[in-house]
């Protein structure tokens, strides 16, 4: 189980998190939604320690992670697909993904793993030696799902899946990460597509100005007048 | 000489890929491996080993024992000159503690091996063909041909090694890189320890071609190189060697054919030629990053 706890988060003077709790059960899918700049992205970039948090907790089946580095974060089973993809746009899409497994050894696992996310995402497989910054932008966010699912890890973070793309592609991406989930990886998504993704998640948390202000199951959350009026709009 | 620029400027290139910082110290850093090939002259005269093992082998160490000592001094350099710099966002203060650095690896060559020419030893065989119009020397095929392995060495690490990819992976978007595990610091000690020790070969070779060492020897090398790998599309690998043979070339044809005296003015006329045409250089990057 993954646990957050009470983390706080300043940027010089202004506070993002103001004291963030949430958990990630084994196995489950959980939403995190709310508006621009509530702080959802900061929760993912506090578990990787890509920004160092004034106080609080992030624990991994009760081993305590902050204070790790990134690197050893990462070697320990969680992996953050950023926002806006950050693909590596010089090199092949077989590079990538290759990057993806940097901490393993097994040659065999790797190329067995690069054979599975290819059959997960054929568009990928058709341009395997194309240059990544050729890609389309749904082919893009694919290869930045594909290439976090390298490292094998039990907790993947997607930030923004669904951000700039068409809603074909939005299905699609959301069929894959459902995959995904089924073959055993517990999932955190961050998401303004709030009904796709409740519809798709366990649980979800609702984050408001650094404050998670409400949480529960996807069908409590969608039902709720809250959630509603905020985020659903007219849907 | 085009291909010793080249050398130096690859130094320059890589360690603006990965950190967009102009190394200005990197020219005393060329300057610190001629005279780390220097001393370990010295110290085979001193035991008398200078006359027991054979020259090649004499060569060979001198190129092992200035190339690693500097690729350490390059190591020290960053951690302590940029590292700590390493979360500022104003560029000009890495750039003031580069030119710091320099500052002070000049002063410091001066006080320890004294400010005039220290002479090379001439252990190299003059020896030289005549083709054409042109006398070949056997040093500058030496010259010309270690550059090219050091180069073609250095390519295949970068294109076909774990570790050439995690320094392309870093020097693309270093937070990324570190969320594929990639310790990021590593790559870029191990960065600076490999453009130190391609400057440090240049530096070698450069006194055995000169026949000399002296303290500011870096400062005209190193502003050359910065025009190579300017020239080549600074950031790009093989732009920096490219940019090295074209400077190496122009400059000889301007001594050549027009005056010897203005030699060194050629290099920089063309570093303004490109700043003002091509700013991004002959191989500069071209395809936009789709965002």
């Amino acid at each position: 189980m993954l646990k957050i706890n009470n983390v706080v988060l300043r940027y010089g003077g202004i506070i993002a998190l103001k004291g963030v709790s949430l958990e990630v059960n084994k196995g489950e899918i959980v939403a995190l939604i709310g508006a621009n700049g509530a702080g959802k992205s900061s929760v993912l970039k506090s578990i990787m320690a890509l920004e160092k948090i004034s106080s609080g907790e992030v624990y991994l089946d009760n081993v305590l992670l902050t204070g790790l580095s990134t690197d050893k974060i990462v070697n320990m089973g969680l992996c953050l697909v950023p926002e806006g993809r950050r693909i590596f746009t010089r090199m092949s899409v077989h590079e990538n993904l290759l990057m993806g497994a940097f901490l393993r050894k097994d040659k065999q696992g790797i190329q067995d793993d690069i054979d599975k996310v290819l059959t997960l995402f054929p568009r990928l497989k058709e341009r395997l030696v194309q240059k990544a910054g050729t890609l389309s932008g749904g082919e893009q966010q694919m290869l930045a799902i594909a290439r976090g699912m390298m490292s094998r890890p039990k907790y993947l973070f997607l930030d923004e899946p669904s951000l700039g793309l068409a809603p074909v592609l939005v299905d699609e991406i959301f069929k894959i990460i459902k995959e995904i989930n089924e073959s055993g990886t517990s999932l955190l998504i961050v998401e303004q597509n709030a009904v796709k993704t409740l519809k798709l998640a366990n649980r979800g948390y609702v984050v408001e100005t650094g404050n998670v202000t409400l949480s529960g199951t996807s069908e409590e959350l969608l039902s709720s007048e809250h959630v509603r009026a905020a985020y659903l709009g007219g849907h | 000489m085009g291909a010793v620029y080249a050398l130096i400027a690859l130094g320059y290139t890589m360690v603006y890929g990965i950190l967009e910082l102009i190394n200005f110290a990197h020219g005393e850093i060329f300057m610190m491996g001629s005279f780390f090939g220097l001393l370990f002259w010295w110290i085979l005269e001193m035991t008398g080993l200078s006359k027991v093992i054979p020259i090649p082998l004499a060569i060979f160490l001198m190129f092992v024992f200035s190339m690693i000592a500097t690729a350490f001094l390059g190591a020290l350099l960053e951690f302590i000159a940029y590292r700590p710099l390493r979360s500022v966002t104003n560029r000009l203060i890495p750039l003031i503690s580069a030119l710091g650095a320099s500052i002070f690896l000049q002063n410091f060559a001066m006080l320890t091996f004294g400010s005039t020419n220290r002479v090379y030893p001439a252990i190299f065989p003059d020896f030289g063909w005549n083709l054409f119009h042109a006398r070949i020397s056997l040093i500058q095929i030496f010259i010309f041909v270690t550059c090219i392995l050091m180069m073609i060495g250095l390519t295949l690490l970068v294109h076909k090694t774990k570790l050439g990819r995690s320094m392309r992976a870093v020097s693309q978007d270093y937070v990324t890189a570190s969320l594929m595990g990639i310790r990021v610091n590593r790559i870029i000690t191990i960065t600076f320890m490999i453009g130190s020790s391609l400057a440090a070969a240049a530096g070698v070779m450069y006194g055995m071609y000169y026949g000399v060492a002296k303290f500011d020897m870096g400062y005209l090398a190193g502003l050359k190189a910065f025009t190579a790998a300017v020239l080549g599309g600074i950031g790009n690998i093989p732009g920096a060697m490219l940019g090295g043979f074209c400077l190496g070339i122009i400059e000889s044809f301007g001594a050549g054919y027009i005056s010897s005296e203005y030699k060194d003015m050629f290099a920089f006329l063309m570093l303004l030629f490109i700043l003002l045409l091509r700013p991004s250089g002959l191989l500069g990057q071209q395809v936009p990053d789709k965002v």
